[in-house]
């Protein structure tokens, strides 16, 4: 039965993919599912591109070793999205409006005037993100294994085969509606495990009772506040201008839709946050001897509820990983065949073969990593981690001080990218020295590198400024006003 | 403790509760305001 349920859902999102592949006409269509998201379907999408295996697995696995107070981490990633509704999106929107941008490159490239920075960007996101891949990969593979016995390799093509379909043929229109039913199945998935699984760890008081016997932490800071502090401070910083994040607001349909979209994504997130606690530490008094914290999710999917919701539990771990990974493959394509082909090497093409290109790009950077997955991968969460250091040390800065700070320039974008991503692979080859997250060595050499850099160039041209900033837009308006253009 | 658990746990889901009201109290603020400033612009 459980079975059953999964491959309905896998069908189910085959479906859309199919569907959805009739909307698109253009390549603004395919990437950004022609800017005409509303609310409820860019919240989910926006909440589901966020949380993949690393919540429906790593974040259980957390609380069945932690208890109930990593949940806070959730709070300082919020701060991050309102930062990013209110500061980023406004101005990422317009210039989808002015311009037509697709990508975060796009919006670097625009912003500072320069090419170099579209292909620097480019590259970070195709080195840092491609692994990611690799690792929802294996994680799915993993599930599927240790659910139903799958082999791993089977269990890979499979899931590959499944998001790969849906993301070529549907584009961001796809993606944002299997989001949609992805979330759904994630959160009716988890909340609906957790009275069953509360109940049969002996009710709610008695769980706390029996957590706090086995470990007094459980029930007050299994985390200790610093270092609590210190890992979702980390999540603030990364998740700034977070890219797989950041261009779904130039799909969303306004400045009103994506607030409302970013409400939407915070309340679906709060209830996998609070599902997802209960269903780590339920695990954890009624499997105290699992081999890994990893296995929280499928043991309750598979031993502690009935098979139908066993099977929608397991569908949403599913869920959680292809609506990322779809997210990161549609990326990366675009930031090849727009970014790239089209932006930097000039070539301009009908729109229908743009979509083309763009379409068979996706395909290529989907099967690349298969191979990979195939080979057992250690620590998958900790691929995601270093993934996004290196992400966050790249691309926080120059992303959101360039929207709030109008010196800035190229060269101070590119030294801080170039150094901040420098300094955060490096130290996590060191293997973190002095047990100091990466992030808070990275982004103040990133911020350094940001304003010193810009204070010794040129700034940007005001022409550019005004797509960003409203004075600088308002000052032109007024001069070409006062200045009427000859026309005779 | 209430109900077995620590009240700095219990926090956790009250601010998370707060932090949504407040955020579509405020946004919404904007999005009226924004609405009021266009229909006058249109005017």
């Amino acid at each position: 039965m459980a079975v059953a349920v999964l491959i309905l859902y896998l069908l189910a999102v085959i479906g859309i993919g199919f569907y959805m592949r009739r909307r698109i006409h253009n390549e603004k269509d395919y990437l950004a599912a022609g800017g005409t998201l509303g609310a409820l379907v860019g919240g989910a999408t926006l909440a589901a591109t966020q949380m993949s295996a690393g919540t429906a697995i790593g974040s259980v696995g957390f609380h069945y070793n932690l208890g109930y107070n990593y949940s806070w981490i959730w709070l300082f990633i919020w701060a991050s999205w309102v930062i990013m509704a209110l500061v980023m999106a406004p101005k990422m929107k317009a210039l989808f409006n002015s311009r037509g941008a697709l990508t975060i490159p796009d919006l670097l490239g625009t912003r500072y005037e320069s090419k170099p920075i579209r292909v620097i960007a480019v590259i970070v996101l195709l080195f840092a993100f491609g692994l990611t891949i690799v690792a929802e990969l294996v994680g799915g593979s993993y599930v599927l294994n240790v659910a139903f016995g799958v082999p791993e390799t089977a269990g890979v093509l499979i899931i590959a085969a499944v998001f790969i379909f849906y993301t070529v043929l549907g584009g961001l229109f796809a993606i944002a509606y299997t989001d949609l039913l992805q979330m759904l199945v994630f959160a009716f998935g988890f909340a609906i495990a957790v009275p069953i699984a509360v109940s049969r760890a002996g009710g709610f008081v008695a769980l706390n009772e029996k957590l706090a016997s086995v470990d007094p932490s459980l029930v007050t800071n299994g985390m200790p506040l610093t270092t609590l502090f210190a890992v979702g401070f980390s999540f603030f910083i990364l998740l700034i201008g977070y890219p797989i994040i950041a261009i779904r607001f130039y799909s969303m349909r306004d400045n009103k839709t994506i607030r409302r979209a970013v409400g939407i994504a915070l309340f679906f997130q709060m209830i996998i946050a609070v599902s997802v606690a209960f269903v780590g530490v339920s695990a954890r008094i009624l499997y105290p001897n699992l081999e890994t914290p990893d296995l929280s999710s499928p043991t309750i999917a598979m031993e502690v509820l009935p098979p139908v919701l066993g099977g929608l539990l397991l569908a949403a771990i599913l869920a959680a990983i292809q609506s990322t990974v779809s997210a990161v493959l549609l990326m990366l394509g675009s930031a090849v065949s727009h970014d790239i082909i089209k932006q930097v090497m000039g070539i301009e093409l009908s729109e229908r073969a743009q979509v083309n290109l763009t379409r068979a790009i996706v395909l290529v950077m989907g099967i690349i990593p298969i191979p990979f997955a195939l080979n057992p991968l250690p620590l998958i969460q900790q691929i995601w981690i270093n993934a996004a250091v290196l992400i966050g040390s790249a691309f926080a800065v120059p992303t959101l001080f360039g929207l709030i700070w109008k010196r800035g320039t190229a060269v101070g974008a590119i030294v801080s990218m170039v150094g901040g991503i420098g300094i955060a692979a490096a130290w996590l080859l060191l293997g973190n020295p002095f047990g100091l997250n990466p992030v808070y060595v990275s982004v103040p050499v990133s911020l350094l590198g940001f304003f010193l850099g810009s204070l010794v160039t040129k700034p940007v041209s005001r022409e550019t400024l005004a797509l960003f900033f409203r004075d600088e837009s308002e000052r032109l308006t007024t001069k070409e006003a006062a200045e009427p253009e000859y026309n005779p | 403790m209430f109900l077995g658990l620590a009240i700095s746990d219990w926090m956790i889901w009250v601010v998370m509760i707060l932090f949504i009201l407040v955020y579509f109290v405020v946004t919404e603020r904007m999005n009226s305001r924004e609405e009021a400033t266009a229909e006058r612009s249109e005017d």
